[in-house]
């Protein structure tokens, strides 16, 4: 895939979070300036009225690829503790977004941790790889 | 004249006669639609011709009073019809057409309603109304994370959106999907943050899909049915409601002595059909065919045991 510099790069994904069979990862985007990546939680069975979620700000992407750790930029729509999401009841369900340090646009292989990676309540994913010819081409108009 | 001759011909390139020039003066002192009614008279002074009006222009709109007051009412109805964003685009575009006539605008004017619809708040999604719309016209196809509600889960999509869809007041997206390989149907209630692709545009058979749509009532099918004949029974009050509001252009009525009808449709079935036929009640029996009635059936019993 031929690359431009300023064009970022969306990345479909469906991968369940460490410990969390209703935590997605749904898309990572590549963009020139950040990285987004999108999840989506669906509430459980498992607390009363479906519990709560929020979001540390220590979460980081940890590159397994160049060994660095991308640093957490801004949360849409959860929010970042001590403040908390309290659900209503256990369908409820939440999209939302982190933005993290750039990525460089290279096939990359990476751990996503919010604090501590043995934490089974923290949200935790590993081994995330992406292949730059698999990434759609965002267009911004 | 030898200025204008040579005005035109900068313009166009080719010469023209006095007489040709003459002609089309008299043609735009003509009143509209005929001509412009432009103000133009000969200057003997300056040997030539000029507007009086030194602000007339024939490129600018021109409305007569009546084209202003049907265009005043044509946004009234708007507004009450969409109460939507359509209605707030065509409401900002006549906006610009008439603050260049100078006429104030209806905006403050506590006015008596003499038509109301059903215009619900907003709802969630109505936001990506113009973005779709936009991904329709040009062609674009739209990575979207899809929320399922009856199966409680996100999905990531490509979709290649033709149709912006309403029913019943929600609106929808229906485009062809990568991931099903068909056309499906997205309420953009369930849609978050879309993304324009650059990639190529699955076309799908738009033939298709425009006969597929004429056949739906609603916006899903039920999956693996085909167009259809549908034929129930329905009560004098179920006949009356459906005589004054068809289902579908198919509808026939064959209503009977007493009042009762027989009433046969050619359509997709779908799942708003069942749910319209489920609002009815007993004032509706399915005759035809076999596996809808017992579909209504099982979904009557399913709640009576609750």
């Amino acid at each position: 895939m031929k690359k431009d510099k300023n064009q970022a790069l969306l990345f479909q994904m469906s991968s369940k979070g460490e410990d969390w069979d209703n935590l997605q990862l749904l898309r990572v985007i590549l963009h020139p300036e950040y990285t987004k990546v999108d999840f989506g939680y669906t509430a459980t069975d498992y607390y009363v009225k479906g519990g709560w979620v929020r979001i540390h700000d220590c979460i980081s992407i940890d590159s397994k690829t160049d060994g660095k750790s991308y640093q957490f930029k801004a949360a849409e729509n959860i929010p970042i503790y001590p403040a908390q999401h309290n659900f209503e009841s256990k369908r409820d369900w939440m999209y939302f977004s982190l933005y993290f340090e750039p990525i460089p646009q290279q096939d990359c292989e990476f751990n996503i941790i919010e604090s501590d990676p043995k934490n089974p309540d923290d949200f935790n994913f590993f081994d995330i790889a992406l292949k730059m010819n698999e990434g759609e081409k965002v267009l911004e108009l | 004249m030898g200025d204008l001759i040579d005005a035109v011909y900068d313009k166009l390139g080719e010469e023209v006669a006095s007489e040709t020039i003459q002609k089309d003066i008299r043609k735009m002192k003509l009143l509209p639609p005929d001509g412009f009614e432009a103000p133009i008279k000969y200057n003997r002074r300056h040997h030539g011709y000029e507007y009086t009006d030194p602000k007339f222009t024939i490129k600018g709109l021109k409305l007569s009073s009546n084209d202003i007051e049907s265009l005043k009412e044509s946004i009234d109805l708007v507004q009450y019809l969409g109460g939507s964003r359509v209605s707030m685009n065509f409401t900002h575009a006549m906006e610009k057409v008439l603050t260049s006539y100078q006429e104030a605008f209806p905006k403050g004017d506590v006015k008596r309603q003499i038509v109301q619809t059903d215009s619900p708040p907003a709802s969630r999604g109505f936001e990506y109304f113009d973005f779709f719309f936009r991904a329709c016209m040009d062609r674009i196809p739209v990575s979207i994370v899809h929320y399922s509600y009856t199966k409680h889960s996100f999905n990531t999509l490509v979709i290649h959106p033709v149709l912006l869809k309403e029913f019943d007041n929600h609106w929808y997206i229906v485009g062809y999907s990568d991931h099903h390989e068909m056309i499906r149907t997205f309420g953009l209630d369930r849609i978050y943050d879309p993304l324009y692709l650059q990639k190529a545009f699955q076309e799908g058979n738009s033939l298709e899909q425009e006969e597929y749509f004429k056949d739906v009532y609603g916006v899903y099918p039920i999956k693996g049915e085909v167009k259809q004949k549908i034929i129930f029974q329905a009560s004098p009050m179920a006949t009356n409601y459906l005589q004054a509001h068809p289902i579908h252009d198919s509808q026939k009525v064959l209503k009977k002595e007493r009042a009762d009808s027989v009433i046969t449709l050619e359509l997709i079935p779908s799942v708003e059909l069942v749910r319209l036929f489920r609002s009815y009640g007993r004032d509706i029996r399915i005759i035809e065919p076999a596996w809808l009635t017992n579909k209504i059936l099982q979904i009557r019993g399913g709640n009576e045991k609750r």
